[in-house]
């Protein structure tokens, strides 16, 4: 029997080609779609697996509040809470700090820069178990200078020689003995570390004190739990111990508290400040899945409204049938049949694009998916049990449909029962299509809008044009170390003037951040001399004279920094949002006052107008400027002319190989580095628009199918009334009218839900976009054309009949 | 007696007024008779015919077929009689198109759970009783249109039903097919089995026993 309904079902799909191919074609799209965001979404919820107990291991958050005002809240955090955690904690059996770097690593005969090196402490490997391949766990990260490497690094370093006890020089030249490898970590991590080097190296230099603070936030702190549900105690544990070390009413009302964090829950539900990478958005990975459930939505639709059209196509069939014993559970069962059958091609077609186009995905959207859940059983009986489901859910209207014809009227190929009803189903489920496919449109045009108001947006600075070189590592200095960094200076200010020499390179600069990077130094409070204190967080920049002219600043009030050859001077520029917070209400007065600012007192020496230095999801903060070459690391800009980039280019790097001969030449261009601060949006933005694009697709596939059903159904109708007059504008008319309507009613439904979800997204930007009516016009009167070009498309084809032929034959 | 129609009545509501399309209908019909309804369009013949074969109700009156009041019966019931008892011939012929000669006869038997070694015999018999062997496996568009109708009545008998429906048979046919399908009918009663035909042409209404006239749902 089943046999005998398979060789049914092929014969049918083989007589109703088009309808079939495009149901087909639909349903594979579709089911592709969501296998690849299925994917996706996995790898996106995979993040940090690989770490043994993942669900022992938490993150610290610190938070800082003064007066039961937050002023700070961030994922680095003070270095005693590591040192003190697992011996006043309990259930704590490891902590570890973890300090970022991109430094300069060489070996005898490689040099590699902007490596990730994290400086750790000795736990670290038991906080993060199951990573080290050759070394001990124990002993490998015990002591100053030592270093365990990543197996690619080890490679990259070494080749196939064993770099165990290996030495590796960083920065300026600290030699490192290589005491273990560990495992790459893998894409879904966010600590992505490619060194862990110990923090006792610090201390071994007396950078910084053996015995760690409570008053800093220059650590990641990272603890790993004696079991999976002790993260309220450890909570609890973790603040009364921050209250017994910082005493509110000893410091100012200012209070400590720590939040324990998951690691699992870091990449998409953490937005502290100081991350260590942009951290996904669960909000967009939830977008992401809605717009896979309208997809698949839209796909079932094309799927029921085509099955329904054929069953009635098909009623003189089941008609027959009938007459002749068949059972209604009989004419069912067949077409259940028909529905797996179809079902199941087209999911196969739906895995084979997706095993040919994956990776290519994976490419042009710089996204990674996971398919690691094909291997797991559970996986496919669930699979499998919603494929049924859905299967049966679409399925069932049709089958009801195709049994409820009766008998005598179907035998001559007319279904009357039920046909109000069936149309009024029918076309619910086409606003709801329709729907989709506006809702889409509208957010993809918006999402773009958005993306391209950001990267547009007058920042306040010109960022065009200005190269920016990576500063000499091997140079680098502690900040007391006064001779090393005045060493540096002079070097930079022979650099300078060897390029100034070159007339098209306008202007030349230092700085220690550069637009678009977190800064270094934050203030959470300042005061002005005769003045309170004022809570705000606040910006530090070390920047030179040469700052305010690469990026065109306007100055408002006062004065640019003068080239200081010999001392530093305490003076400083601050911004307008600086100028506000001061409480001086015109620019001019701010001149001259001094400000204390952590230990130091400042003198105001100029206000600059307002200009952004990170991402507009991000408001303007009060920020100052201090006239300082930075002792490590650091940035020199070079402005260019428009033309001729690449020989300036070159006449810079020439330059850098003559004067810092040790360190390797890395720039970048700073508009291109500022945009990458946009990357996550672009890359929403674009998934957006490529899901857009195929749910536009498949529903219009379903809508050519139900056009060119509902054109024949009506050949009759339109050859009369062709026969009695009807122009060919009239015909249009008729067949486009139903269509018009439909997505006129799903315009109105569509666009106050897409304003409320689009309102809603767009207030994660403190700059954004306004909505306006031509959004949603626009998205309406798109989807509008594209269904007309169709009907248009059958509308000439039915005119090409001779009317009265048509007449003749019925 | 095979089936008995006393005082059947079927209408239509149509604004407000009952339109009748069988009044007062009183008719029996013996076993092994053969009998042909005639009358005018719209006269309700193949109304007639369709309540005869249970596809079609009516709205007032008693249908005895075989001894069981068909008016009391469950549709459940009643389907399982006219499965069991029928068989019905079209003008239009109603093959499945996408079913070769050997499947649209084997259909029925599919329907009423005949075991598969069965239906292979009665498959096979009837595609010898009919002359048709050599065309078992081409579908309905390769074959003329006395050859579909041929399969059609083959059809129509594969389950040995005791009473074959005909509406309009020859309907489609040019007279000289026209002519062969009657004379098949006319063989089949000869063989026992009863037959009741719808039909325009007085030619073809001769080959029956009896005629009944119908004008307006009125038999006269």
């Amino acid at each position: 029997m089943l046999k005998n309904n398979l060789k049914l079902a092929l014969r049918f799909f083989n007589r109703e080609k088009f309808f079939t191919t495009i149901n087909i074609g639909g349903l594979a799209l579709g089911f592709a779609t969501c296998m690849i965001l299925l994917g996706y979404v996995s790898f996106e919820f995979s993040y940090e697996e690989d770490i043994e107990n993942v669900d022992q291991v938490y993150r610290v958050i610190t938070k800082r509040s003064k007066n039961e005002k937050t002023i700070q809240e961030g994922a680095k955090g003070p270095d005693r809470l590591a040192q003190v955690a697992p011996d006043e904690v309990p259930s704590i059996d490891f902590a570890t700090r973890a300090y970022y770097e991109p430094c300069l690593v060489r070996s005898e005969d490689k040099k590699y820069a902007n490596q990730k090196v994290y400086w750790v402490d000795k736990d670290f490997l038991k906080v993060f178990k199951g990573s080290m391949i050759a070394g001990n766990p124990e002993t490998a990260l015990d002591g100053a200078l030592k270093m365990v490497i990543t197996k690619s690094k080890a490679y990259a370093l070494f080749g196939n020689e064993n770099p165990i006890g290996k030495t590796v020089k960083v920065n300026e030249g600290m030699p490192f003995e290589i005491t273990g490898i560990v495992k790459d970590p893998p894409a879904n991590t966010h600590f992505k570390y490619e060194y862990l080097t110990t923090l006792k190296t610090f201390v071994y230099y007396n950078w910084i004190p053996e015995k760690g603070n409570w008053n800093n936030n220059a650590y990641y702190n990272y603890i790993a739990a004696s079991d999976t549900h002790s993260k309220k105690t450890i909570e609890q544990a973790l603040n009364s111990l921050a209250l017994s070390r910082v005493k509110p009413n000893e410091n100012d009302g200012e209070k400590l508290e720590f939040i324990v964090q998951p690691i699992k829950d870091i990449h998409l539900n953490s937005h502290y400040s100081d991350e260590i990478e942009a951290n996904g958005d669960l909000n967009q990975i939830y977008i992401i899945i809605g717009i896979g459930v309208a997809i698949l939505m839209i796909v079932f639709i094309n799927f029921v409204n085509l099955s329904t059209t054929l069953s009635i196509r098909k009623a003189k069939d089941t008609g027959v049938r009938k007459t002749f014993g068949a059972s209604n559970y009989q004419l069912k069962f067949q077409y259940f049949v028909e529905a797996f059958l179809l079902n199941i091609i087209a999911l196969l077609s739906a895995a084979i694009l997706v095993l040919f186009s994956y990776s290519f995905i994976e490419d042009i959207f710089n996204i990674s998916l996971s398919f690691a859940m094909l291997i797991n059983p559970v996986f496919w009986l669930w699979a499998a049990v919603i494929f049924s489901i859905c299967v049966f859910m679409v399925g069932f209207y049709p089958a009801f449909i195709l049994t409820s014809v009766n008998v005598t009227t179907a035998i001559k190929g007319k279904i009357i029962k039920g046909k109000s009803s069936n149309t009024y189903i029918k076309k619910g489920l086409l606003i709801g299509q329709f729907c989709a496919s506006i809702f889409l449109t509208i957010g993809a045009y918006v999402v773009y809008q958005q993306v391209s108001f950001m990267e547009n947006y007058d920042l306040g600075i010109n960022n065009n044009q200005v190269l920016i070189l990576q500063g000499p590592t091997t140079l680098n200095a502690a900040w007391d170390d006064y001779d090393r960094v005045n060493f540096k200076t002079q070097k930079f200010n022979l650099f300078k003037q060897e390029l100034l020499k070159n007339p098209t390179l306008k202007e030349v600069a230092s700085c220690l951040n550069i637009p678009g990077q977190e800064t270094r130094f934050g203030y959470n409070n300042v005061r002005l001399k005769r003045g309170e204190d004022i809570q705000s967080k606040i910006a530090l920049w070390h920047v030179d004279e040469g700052f305010f002219p690469v990026y065109e600043v306007k100055i408002l009030s006062g004065e640019n920094f003068e080239k200081d050859e010999k001392r530093q001077k305490n003076e400083i520029v601050i911004n307008d949002k600086a100028r506000k917070l001061l409480g001086f209400s015109t620019t001019k007065d701010a001149i001259g006052e001094t400000v204390i600012l952590g230990n130091g007192e400042w003198k105001i020496k100029g206000v600059t107008a307002n200009f952004h230095m990170k991402s507009l999801s991000e408001s303007i903060l009060p920020t100052f400027f201090a006239n300082r070459h930075p002792n490590e690391f650091g940035y020199y800009l070079v402005k260019l002319s428009p033309k001729n980039l690449t020989k300036q280019i070159a006449f810079i790097k020439s330059k850098w190989q003559e004067i810092y001969p040790e360190d390797p030449y890395l720039t970048h261009f700073s508009d291109n580095y500022f945009n990458q601060q946009y990357i996550k949006h672009k890359q929403f933005g674009a998934i957006f628009n490529a899901l857009t694009i195929l749910a536009i697709l498949i529903a219009n596939l379903g809508l050519v199918a139900m056009i060119s059903l509902n054109t024949t159904e009506k050949l009759k109708e339109i050859s009369v009334r062709r026969v009695l007059g009807a122009n060919n504008k009239a015909v249009f008319v008729l067949m486009s009218k139903t269509f018009i309507n439909l997505i006129l009613i799903a315009g109105c439904i569509a666009t106050p839900i897409a304003w409320y979800f689009l309102k809603n997204w767009l207030n994660n930007f403190a700059y954004k976009i306004e909505l306006h009516s031509t959004e949603f016009i626009i998205a309406v009167v798109l989807i509008l054309t594209i269904a007309l070009c169709n009907i248009l498309y059958f509308v000439l084809k039915v005119l090409r009949h001779n009317p009265a032929t048509i007449i003749r034959e019925e | 007696m095979l089936l008995q129609l006393n005082n059947i009545f079927k209408w239509v509501q149509s604004g407000g007024q009952r339109v009748f399309l069988l009044k007062d209908i009183n008719l029996s019909v013996e076993e092994g008779e053969f009998i042909s309804i005639m009358g005018p369009s719209g006269s309700g013949k193949s109304t007639l015919l369709n309540v005869i074969g249970m596809l079609d109700g009516f709205d007032e009156g008693e249908y005895n077929f075989m001894d069981e009041s068909v008016h009391t019966l469950k549709e459940k019931h009643r389907a399982n009689l006219y499965k069991q008892y029928m068989g019905f011939v079209f003008q239009a012929y109603h093959l499945i198109d996408e079913l070769t000669v050997k499947e649209n006869l084997e259909m029925p038997l599919l329907y009423n759970k005949t075991s598969s070694s069965e239906r292979k015999s009665l498959v096979a018999d009837s595609l010898d009783k009919f002359n048709i062997v050599g065309k078992k496996d081409l579908f309905p568009s390769q074959l003329s249109g006395g050859q579909q109708q041929l399969v059609g009545i083959a059809r129509a008998l594969i389950a040995s039903p005791k009473l074959i429906l005909a509406d309009e048979p020859t309907g489609n046919l040019n007279s000289k097919q026209g002519e062969e399908i009657m004379e098949l009918f006319k063989q089949l009663n000869a063989d026992g089995v009863t037959v009741i035909q719808v039909t325009h042409s007085e030619k073809n209404a001769a080959y029956g026993s009896r005629i009944i006239n119908l004008l307006d749902g009125r038999s006269v």
